[in-house]
């Protein structure tokens, strides 16, 4: 059993991760039930299971390689960490060729019985990007 | 003649009263079907079971149930039973399934000790306030409030928060998030100089990411929307980090109206509240 990130840093490292292999359930395990998610697909949602359902399972299968840039801030104060900064996806677009999408994300963590957890996510697209590019990426496979 | 059998259920019976109470929430107009059958499995016969539930059967059929709770009333100082849900199946109305069902709960309501059974109707329901007043009940002067979701999470993380700090805490919190958007709205620099943080980040509508120095350069600037309000706005409480996020909606530079949203994190420092990072969505 994989120990769970011990701390911000290795929290973002592990979500990079576990959005790329579409791990549902490895996901779960890093955000808090009563997490709140502003995302590129639902605007806002409260509670995790509606953020599995209505965002995460909306977008993950559609992106690819999908990871925050290198100068993102993290910042840790007591038992609370934010972490603000630039992500990359790879997307099919509508002519169905592949293309890198940037966008901005915001998490806010907080430590709970020694492990941290996201309860609060903001993601957004830069407004170049147009949000009908979720293709499908054929042939990847999704965990549950 | 039909025969009423009102019985304990069992926990095998739990999808046909997720179903039920599906139905029943349906019949009031309370929509989303929310019972499930595992849900019915851990809340009416799990080992820390929240309610207690009767099957009513006609003629050998399930016809209906009933859910109650032993619970407490301090206008009479006295234990009370609350009864959650009451339903016959439609086709079962009018032989009294339902009264049968009533008088098995007013019986455990007995046993238990209780002084009083009560519950709630739903205005809209005439049917149901009809068969209540035939009963007898009579209705008090009380309505039944509540909180969900959002704003129940936001009250409960209010109370973690050390001995005189919650209520304080959330009407300065209140009143900066006042000031950022009349901040914002009036190109007032002075303002956030004095209530961002030295290593203040703020993510842009447009994708870019500024600093303390890029942020107000470009409040001084004024933006390129007007008439900015918050709406929706909510505080969540982390000790000595707080979220505040909203809705907005402002005039665009072509007139339309723009709707967006905003993650602002503010941090305590030295005994201040001052913003941390901010994340701006504007759709």
């Amino acid at each position: 059993m994989t120990a769970p990130p011990a701390t911000p840093e290795q929290w973002l490292q592990t979500f990079e991760a576990t959005v790329r292999a579409r791990d549902f359930a490895g996901g779960r395990t890093m955000f808090a039930g009563d997490a709140m998610a502003f995302g590129t697909w639902a605007r806002a949602v409260t509670g995790l299971d509606n953020i599995v359902r209505e965002q995460w399972e909306n977008v993950w299968p559609r992106i690819r390689n999908f990871r925050f840039e290198p100068d993102t801030r993290v910042h840790v104060s007591g038992d609370s960490a934010w972490i603000a900064g630039g992500w990359l996806t790879e997307v099919t677009g509508p002519d169905g060729r592949p293309f890198t999408r940037p966008g901005r994300g915001t998490f806010v963590l907080e430590r709970r019985d020694g492990k941290w957890l996201a309860v609060h996510s903001h993601f957004s697209l830069l407004p170049s990007q147009s949000e009908t590019a979720h293709g499908r990426l054929p042939g990847d496979p999704v965990r549950s | 003649m039909s025969d009423v059998r009102v019985r304990p259920a069992r926990p095998e019976e739990s999808a046909i009263l997720a179903e039920m109470a599906n139905d029943l929430n349906d019949h009031v107009g309370v929509h989303g079907r929310p019972f499930t059958p595992e849900r019915v499995r851990v809340h009416a016969f799990g080992a820390e079971a929240a309610f207690t539930p009767l099957i009513a059967e006609l003629d050998g059929a399930v016809a209906g149930y009933a859910f109650f709770t032993l619970g407490y009333n301090t206008d009479v100082a006295a234990r009370a039973m609350w009864l959650h849900d009451i339903f016959v199946t439609p086709a079962a109305r009018g032989r009294g399934v339902g009264y049968a069902l009533m008088a098995a709960v007013a019986a455990e309501t007995v046993r238990a000790g209780g002084a009083l059974l009560e519950w709630g109707v739903h205005m809209s329901n005439a049917g149901a306030l009809a068969f209540y007043r035939r009963l007898g009940a009579v209705a008090a002067e009380t309505r039944i409030l509540g909180v969900d979701g959002e704003r129940l999470r936001a009250l409960a993380n209010a109370a973690r928060e050390p001995a005189g700090a919650g209520a304080d805490d959330l009407d300065t919190l209140q009143e900066l998030n006042r000031n950022y958007i009349r901040s914002v709205r009036m190109s007032d620099v002075r303002w956030f100089e004095e209530n961002l943080a030295q290593d203040f980040l703020n993510t842009n509508p447009d994708g870019s990411l500024v600093d303390r120095a890029g942020f107000l350069a470009q409040i001084a600037r004024r933006g390129a929307v007007s008439n900015l309000e918050a709406e929706d706005v909510h505080i969540r409480m982390l000790g000595e980090v707080s979220i505040i996020h909203a809705r907005t909606t402002y005039k665009r530079p072509d007139g339309q109206a723009g709707a967006g949203r905003y993650t602002d994190i503010w941090e305590r420092r030295q005994g201040r509240w001052l913003c941390v990072a901010a994340h701006v969505t504007r759709g």
